[in-house]
């Protein structure tokens, strides 16, 4: 930017405008000088002529050719006169130089009176004018005033110009220059002369720098504002960025938007492309079940409510879990997209598989306990319609028990029961239940079945199997053998506590009669006796 | 002021001459019997030397300071005898030009003129001789 363009127009403008005026007033004046400076030579031509007049017409009165002489010789002295005559009557009295009127010459003359008769013409005095003397002094004349007027107007455009320079020029580039080196937010102001302090220029200023102010107010607020903005956006990321959930954006079609470093972390997906990802449905690729999802996600946009589920992650290896919840997200102008919280729970499912074995299984056998005999049977009797075959159950108890616990310890009665289990669970098939009740106590059910001949079978499989003798502790061998009472479904009972107090039944019978068998209920049969153990 | 200007007038004119006219003689045998106002300038101012019958004209004058040269001069060319004296100074100046010859009196003016057929002169009004002719009087009232 050129600070001085402004005080340069201003002098092109004031000299043309000096100049043009300089020019028309100098031709006008010109041409008003030089005629007045003409006039003012006829005019000094007719003195002259005045001047002699009474000479000359006391010449012409009387005819004195010596007088007319010394009037047209005194005529010729003048330099502003080439020639001068002197006539009476129509005869040349006298005359002295250029005499011949040829055109160009102005012949300036006046009538003479008679001394005593100013009614009588007595004859006239002329003279021809220096006309180029004339013209070259009016010329002179011209062009001085001209060339004074132009000086004139010269100097006075030069004091305006100067002037100009000084009271608005000056300090207007000055606030120029004070106003381009300020940054708005600097906390500069632009400064002006005193003698500035109560015109426009003043009045500019003071305005200017209002508007900084106000400018540098807002400016402020806005960083302020924006700082702000920032340290949130900044925790906001951090809780993005530093979540242990994986937080993720996906579109109704699958395809990721974006996601944090948790999610890729939990999903094993590679960070590193997500434009790949960007294509693929992600669901198929991240979750082992990915219709759920989909129907899951459909659902959250469809209720616009949260919806959420245990899922499973794809992928070989070892099984994990996620806790996953889809919410709808975006506006209404964008495509649909659904925000997705996933929080690994693979402990949380290995616990809670945990807990469950925990209360189903003995934890010295691995069988099933009670409670799930209990609730076996319960579930098999509502199921059991009247057409299925039924089902069977065995109630056994060890023989001499307590004489392997007291004479070996707990560890071998321990040893004991754990192969005793191990050698039932071998006999009956894999969808048949094995449980142990407590103590010595086990309890099985055969499932649809009411073959009486293969009951035997198995019970009588069951004593035989037992006729091997166990190591309970090193090198100590003994023999159990088992009592087996048998109910059977829905002959000897319509629930669970019946049947279950028919086989104990029968099994006491087994064992008030000699032990090592088993016995089959028979509702003919009153049965006796309690267990006395 | 006009009454001061009279009063001043008579004064003048009782003490000095008789009568206020003034006569233009000429010699009784001149044939010249009457002359006009501008006739007598021209002889008088030196323009024309002869009679209009080509007889030469002699005139004669009154020294420079007399009454009655300065009444005559007032009377015939309205210019004062300052003036009339300058013109022939001018005239003078210039050369081959003289004034009309002087004489102190009137008696000597008419004298001069009897004697002399070519002479004109001026005399106040007075009886004159015959041997002269008033050939113009001017009235000292116009």
């Amino acid at each position: 930017m050129n600070i001085r363009s402004l005080h340069v127009k201003l002098s092109m403008s004031v000299a043309a405008a000096a100049l043009f005026v300089v020019m028309l007033s100098s031709y006008f004046f010109y041409q008003r000088a030089y005629e007045s400076s003409f006039a003012e030579s006829e005019r000094s031509v007719r003195q002259l002529l005045e001047t002699v007049s009474t000479t000359a017409a006391i010449a012409a009165y009387v005819n004195n050719e010596e007088l007319a002489r010394q009037v047209v010789d005194g005529l010729s002295i003048n330099d502003i006169v080439v020639g001068a005559k002197v006539k009476a009557g129509g005869k040349i009295l006298g005359q002295q130089g250029k005499t011949d009127g040829n055109g160009m010459s102005t012949y300036i003359s006046k009538k003479l009176a008679a001394p005593f008769n100013k009614h009588e013409v007595v004859g006239e005095v002329g003279v021809f004018p220096n006309l180029p003397l004339i013209m070259m002094r009016a010329r002179d004349s011209a062009m001085a005033t001209t060339i004074g007027l132009a000086a004139q107007a010269a100097v006075v455009a030069l004091l305006v110009l100067i002037m100009v320079y000084w009271l608005m020029t000056r300090p207007l580039a000055s606030l120029s220059r004070g106003l381009h080196l300020i940054t708005p937010g600097d906390g500069n102001r632009v400064n002006v002369a005193r003698v500035h302090r109560n015109d426009e220029i003043g009045l500019l200023a003071g305005d200017i720098n209002v508007l900084l102010a106000t400018v540098e107010k807002m400016l402020g607020e806005e960083r302020q504002l924006r700082h702000r903005v920032e340290l949130l956006e900044h925790r906001f990321r951090g809780i993005f960025e530093d979540s242990s959930a994986g937080i993720f954006l996906i579109s109704d079609q699958g395809a990721l938007v974006t996601a944090n470093p948790a999610f890729f972390k939990i999903t094993g997906l590679n960070e590193q492309t997500p434009a790949a990802l960007a294509d693929a449905d992600i669901i198929d690729r991240v979750f082992l079940n990915p219709e759920e999802v989909h129907a899951l996600i459909a659902s959250a946009l469809a209720t616009q409510q949260p919806c959420s589920a245990d899922l499973r992650l794809a992928g070989t290896g070892t099984v994990r879990w996620v806790h996953g919840i889809f919410s709808p997200a975006g506006g209404e102008k964008q495509t649909p997209t659904a925000e997705g919280v996933i929080y690994d729970v693979t402990q949380r499912k290995i616990d809670e598989a945990h807990t469950r074995e925990r209360a189903e299984k003995d934890s010295l056998t691995g069988l099933v306990n009670r409670q799930v005999v209990e609730a076996a049977l319960e579930e098999l009797i509502e199921k059991t319609s009247a057409t299925d075959k039924g089902f069977v159950v065995m109630m056994i108890d060890l023989d001499g028990f307590k004489y392997i616990n007291d004479t070996y310890g707990h560890d071998a009665g321990d040893e004991a029961l754990r192969v005793v289990a191990t050698r039932l669970r071998t006999i009956v098939r894999g969808t048949d239940l094995v449980s142990r009740l407590g103590g010595d106590e086990f309890f099985i059910i055969l499932k649809d079945t009411n073959n009486i001949p293969m009951t035997r079978d198995i019970a009588g499989q069951i004593i035989d199997v037992q006729r091997e003798p166990i190591e309970i502790q090193a090198n100590i061998h003994e023999k159990i053998g088992v009592s087996i009472g048998i109910a059977l479904y829905p002959d000897h009972g319509d629930n669970g506590t019946s049947l279950r107090k028919h086989a104990d039944q029968a099994m006491y019978s087994v064992k008030h009669q000699g032990k090592n068998d088993y016995a089959i209920y028979d509702p003919d049969i009153l049965w006796t006796g309690t267990p006395n153990r | 002021m006009k009454l001061k200007t009279a009063i001043f007038l008579s004064f003048l004119c009782t003490s000095s001459v008789v009568s206020a006219d003034v006569l233009v003689i000429v010699n009784a045998k001149n044939p010249v019997e009457n002359l006009e106002r501008r006739q007598v300038v021209d002889l008088f101012m030196g323009r024309v030397t002869a009679f209009a019958s080509h007889q030469p004209a002699k005139t004669f004058d009154f020294p420079s300071g007399t009454p009655e040269r300065e009444m005559f001069y007032k009377l015939l060319t309205g210019k004062s005898e300052a003036q009339i004296d300058a013109y022939w100074a001018t005239l003078i100046f210039a050369g081959r030009m003289l004034p009309p010859k002087l004489l102190p009196t009137d008696d000597a003016m008419i004298e001069a003129v009897a004697q002399n057929p070519s002479a004109i002169a001026y005399v106040a009004e007075q009886p004159l001789p015959t041997s002269v002719k008033v050939v113009m009087t001017l009235k000292s009232d116009q």
